[in-house]
């Protein structure tokens, strides 16, 4: 599963993306995002306040709980701030 | 979608409003936003504004609003042209049109469309000065603006 990060929370963790194998037990983006907040500190430092935390799943915002397959395409990024 | 464009290159505001609505009789009204880089922010004076952006969900985001806001209220046409990258001080960031029969539905199309665009398009800010920098948080303000407009 390829996972973009933007803006703060991408300075935070070190990388703009990423390619991740979906462990048989990660079947949600909130699942997704407690499994890397617990692989290390830049994660868990950028993902510490999850109301803080936007989501699209394959180019579309969804909520945290969205259900995620191995083929589909994350991105999580801070609030946004265009306009 | 060309009424919906995302760049890096600077615009003419008057001449793309000019360009939008030219050669048409049949608009009785057309309404538009501009949005400027300051010269200050929290982080003080600043000498830029830089815009990071998350490019194919930006597109697809700004072409459902532009959808929406036409049906929603019943719009000719409307114009959304925002950019990206390292901004100069008082440049233009986003430009909003849209054209309709009378003046309410061009005027609360617009407000619709800068208030959903505000928290729903995938850009980033980031203050720049000689000394420091620092990414725009947002603002709850923002946040309840977007959901006013949300149909029950």
């Amino acid at each position: 599963m390829k996972v973009s990060y933007f803006a703060s929370m991408r300075e935070a963790i070190g990388k703009g993306q990423e390619t991740l194998s979906l462990p048989d037990n990660i079947k949600t983006i909130d699942q997704l995002i407690n499994w890397l907040a617990g692989s290390g500190d830049a994660y868990h430092r950028a993902f510490a306040d999850r109301a803080a935390i936007n989501v699209a799943l394959n180019e579309t915002l969804v909520e945290q709980d969205a259900a995620i397959i191995d083929t589909d395409t994350l991105a999580i990024f801070p609030p946004m701030t265009g306009g | 979608m060309q009424n919906v464009r995302i760049q890096s290159e600077s615009f003419d505001t008057g001449a793309e409003i000019n360009t939008f609505r030219a050669a048409r009789t049949d608009i009785g009204a057309l309404c538009a936003f501009s949005g400027y880089v300051r010269d200050f922010g929290t982080i003080g004076k600043l000498t830029q504004l830089h815009l990071e952006h998350f490019p194919a969900m930006a597109q697809k985001q700004l072409e459902t609003l532009h959808r929406e806001a036409v049906e929603r209220f019943t719009l000719y046409d409307a114009l959304i042209i925002h950019r990206f990258g390292t901004l100069d001080i008082g440049a233009e960031i986003v430009l909003v049109a849209t054209l309709a029969s009378h003046r309410e539905e061009a005027i609360e199309a617009t407000h619709f469309i800068m208030d959903t665009l505000k928290t729903t398009a995938p850009f980033w800010k980031k203050e720049i000065n000689d000394t420091t920098h620092a990414w725009v948080e947002s603002r709850a303000g923002d946040i309840t603006a977007t959901d006013r407009w949300k149909k029950d």
